[in-house]
């Protein structure tokens, strides 16, 4: 029986909702689920049956769920009191977890606006006041609340699914991939492919291109193994959060598209495995300072992949060769990335920048 | 024209190998960024003009005499600029300032390759003097 998520045009907390969904029917199944992106609206589907009389309570894969770290993140705005959300979430989804379901089978289904609990602004930017409309120096704007079962949703699978990275002196940034076609037998897999190296990034769109890389990385080794892509991802919603004195504030956020990679994958899982090596070091050695030219030349080639980006690179690679102050910082990185540079690698970079451009 | 079709011309191979070799073993960054300024069909042409010189002499000062492009394969690389400018729509400064992109795009490719080859030999021979010192 298929589950919709219809869409309300707010990205991260569609796709957080799909994502929540998608972890609590895997846990009251303890089977697989496929997540699809029909455009209107993400519809998932279980392989087993929900038990006529779905509790999660008893089950343990649920409790570990609140011992995830994302939490205090998602509710990040709260300071202290994310512990109190955290256990509100849970208290809404063990409660009305038969109707919030019933729900979710009318492809019809709506959410409310206005009423029920607040969009965090670690969930989604537009939880933030002062986005929305213009506020003319007066905070006079609406918290966005949303229908309480959506709202647990969503903070469940931001919580469960969502990347947050953290560094020193650095802002919050926030990660989540948007499902195209994927199928999961159990959420802690699903996690372990939105796992993200901790490297030093100049800014989100820096972060959000490494990770990008290493998602379809890991996405190419089972397609490898498999002999075909089998679950798509179509793009990587990302956002940054910054402490403004007291309180937290949205930075920059957008989301980049993962198809020209995918397709490349999808056309030839063995042979794109140089190129994303390449890129691969290119931020790995892009994070040491005296590098940092070499990390936004391929965040530009993964966010846009045209000719130009694709020119910088190169030039930009050619010119790292030489600099001997990187190479004596990070010997290994150096010569990974000196022997990530292929003849193959360079053709099959080309072949994604005509996919994209056609 | 797709830039990996670029990529195989003959005469990109040969003239992006040389620089390559130029800018591995040589340094020779100023012909990268003389290309690298090159906004229309008669900069490009002298500057792929300049660095073939300047490889001639180095070359020259080899041993083991390297591989030079001779002259007809500037002309080469123009006439494929030419040819890829007719595709793009545009004036003329707008189809040449494109074509020249691609070209030189696919020209800095071999060359990287070509560079880093260079280098990873090198760091093998560092590598195989470091474990002959420290065995004696």
């Amino acid at each position: 029986m298929p589950y919709y998520i219809t869409k309300t045009g707010l990205d991260v907390f569609d796709t957080a909702r799909a994502w929540g969904l998608a972890v609590l029917l895997n846990v009251l199944t303890e089977d697989e689920v496929a997540i699809r992106n029909a455009g209107w609206a993400f519809i998932l589907d279980s392989a087993a049956p929900l038990p006529s009389n779905p509790a999660i309570l008893n089950s343990a894969a649920w409790r570990t769920l609140t011992f995830e770290q994302g939490w205090q993140q998602v509710f990040i705005t709260l300071k202290g009191a994310w512990s109190s959300k955290r256990d509100r979430v849970k208290e809404i989804l063990e409660n009305q977890l038969t109707s919030l379901l019933t729900n979710l089978q009318n492809p019809a289904n709506t959410v409310k606006f206005g009423v029920g609990e607040s969009i965090p602004g670690g969930l989604d930017p537009v939880g933030f006041k002062g986005l929305r409309h213009a506020t003319r120096a007066q905070y006079r704007e609406e918290q966005l609340n949303v229908s309480k079962e959506h709202w647990a949703l969503a903070c469940l699978g931001m919580a469960t699914c969502g990347t947050y990275n953290k560094k020193a002196g650095q802002s919050n940034l926030v990660l989540l991939p948007v499902p195209q076609e994927t199928r999961f037998s159990y959420f802690r897999d699903v996690q372990e492919l939105f796992r993200l190296p901790g490297l030093e990034y100049y800014g989100v769109q820096n972060a959000a291109a490494h990770y990008a890389v290493q998602l379809v990385e890991r996405l190419r080794r089972r397609a490898a193994a498999q002999g075909s892509l089998q679950d798509r991802y179509s793009a990587v919603l990302y956002f940054g959060l910054f402490g403004a004195g007291q309180q937290m504030k949205p930075a920059q956020g957008n989301q980049l598209r993962l198809e020209p990679l995918m397709d490349a994958v999808a056309k030839d899982p063995h042979g794109t495995q140089n190129l994303l090596e390449w890129l691969d070091y290119c931020f790995r050695l892009g994070s040491t300072e005296g590098a940092e030219d070499l990390a936004l030349a391929a965040t530009e080639l993964v966010m846009r992949w045209d000719l130009g980006s694709y020119e910088r690179l190169v030039r930009v690679a050619v010119r790292i060769l030489e600099r001997e102050q990187v190479r004596k910082k990070k010997q290994r990185d150096f010569v990974a990335f000196v022997r990530s540079i292929t003849d193959n690698a360079i053709q099959k970079s080309m072949e994604v920048i005509s996919y994209a451009v056609v | 024209m797709r830039l990996s079709e670029v990529y195989q011309n003959q005469a990109v191979k040969e003239f992006g190998e040389a620089l390559g070799k130029a800018i591995g073993k040589e340094q020779d960054y100023a012909s990268l960024t003389d290309l690298e300024f090159a906004q229309t069909k008669t900069d490009f042409a002298d500057a792929l003009h300049r660095f073939l010189r300047r490889f001639h002499t180095m070359a020259s000062k080899k041993e083991n005499m390297w591989f030079c492009p001779s002259d007809s394969r500037v002309e080469e690389l123009i006439q494929l600029v030419d040819e890829i400018a007719k595709t793009i729509s545009g004036d003329d400064n707008v189809r040449y300032r494109e074509a020249i992109r691609l070209v030189r795009a696919a020209l800095l490719s071999r060359a990287l390759a070509q560079a880093t080859y260079l280098k990873v030999q090198e760091i093998k021979q560092q590598q195989r003097a470091a474990t002959q010192q420290s065995q004696s």
